[in-house]
């Protein structure tokens, strides 16, 4: 066996990696070669203390598996990482589902009481203004004007209400965030400590 | 002797020589068959490995004997794992020698 003979049996052996990487192996053996012969051994005795082409085509093969192998860990360990969310979800969602309808049922009833008292305050005050048409079927006297600005008092004070509860909103909103961001870091960092683990045992 | 054993010395025996100074293919067989025998194309997987986690990277240098060489350079991952490994390697050897050490005792 000559070295052509030698790189055509590792170039053959290696089939199944990609194609950049068996042109830098097969370039790795020629330089292994070029060095060789400069320092005065025949070809013969490089191949010989090279081993089989067969065989370090296979090491090679290997090292490429394994290579795949732990990026396969690390994609393990992500959906391990997923998993352990969607679980600590889970429990989030039996523990903190019932605070957070009653949360957002409180939130609905501040909007709910908030908007339909400044539709009061609205419409009285509309309606106040036409006092006038209806007066002859009203068997009693009112100041329409102070009814008119007494509306415009309940309807502004019900404005205010939603803008507060829109504050009020944005605050749970922030806060609950802030919750989460807690509980996904707190996942994040349980399982790189995890993985630094399993990588520092793999060497 | 084992063959993962051997590979996992070997890579051990990799990482010192580098560790003093960079080196190609080469160089590193012919200082390691000085002391070990080994079938010297398996340096090959061995340093694509060592690139493929990071400790070493390469680069090419002309060479003033002929063709230009495939420099394998320790980089910073790769030397602090150097140390750890070696630690390592320093322990074991204790241990084993002195569990060598009791056996020849007790015979």
């Amino acid at each position: 066996m000559n070295k052509k003979q030698f790189l055509e049996k590792l170039h053959k052996n290696l089939f199944g990696i990609s194609k950049d990487e068996i042109t830098d192996i097969l370039a790795d053996f020629e330089e292994y070669f070029e060095i060789g012969k400069e320092r005065g051994r025949s070809e013969e005795d490089i191949i010989i203390s090279l081993g089989n082409p067969k065989q370090l085509a296979r090491q090679i093969k290997a090292e490429s598996f394994i290579k795949k192998a732990e990026q396969n860990i690390s994609s393990s360990t992500i959906t391990k990482a997923v998993f352990t969310t969607i679980g600590l979800s889970f429990f989030n969602l039996i523990v903190i589902l019932p605070v957070f309808l009653i949360i957002i049922g409180f939130l609905a009833f501040l909007f709910a009481s908030s908007i339909s008292i400044s539709a009061t305050g609205i419409s009285g005050a509309v309606l106040s203004l036409f006092y006038p048409l209806f007066e002859q079927y009203l068997t009693f006297k009112i100041n329409n004007i102070a009814l008119f600005f007494a509306f415009i008092g309940v309807g502004s004070t019900g404005i205010l209400f939603f803008v507060g509860n829109i504050y009020f909103t944005k605050l749970l909103y922030r806060k609950f965030l802030k919750y989460l961001k807690f509980n996904v870091n707190f996942i994040k960092q349980k399982s790189l400590k995890k993985s630094g683990g399993v990588i520092k045992n793999e060497i | 002797m084992n063959a993962q054993f051997k590979k996992g010395i070997l890579e051990l025996c990799v990482l010192a020589l580098l560790k003093e100074k960079d080196r190609y293919g080469y160089d590193l067989v012919n200082e390691i068959s000085k002391s070990i025998e080994i079938s010297e194309g398996t340096i090959y997987p061995l340093l694509r490995r060592l690139k493929n986690v990071g400790y070493v990277k390469t680069y090419l240098q002309e060479s003033q004997e002929g063709a230009p060489r495939k420099y394998y350079k320790l980089t910073l991952k790769g030397q602090e794992i150097t140390d750890e490994l070696k630690q390592d390697w320093l322990e074991f050897v204790k241990k084993v020698n002195s569990l060598l050490g009791g056996e020849s005792i007790n015979e």
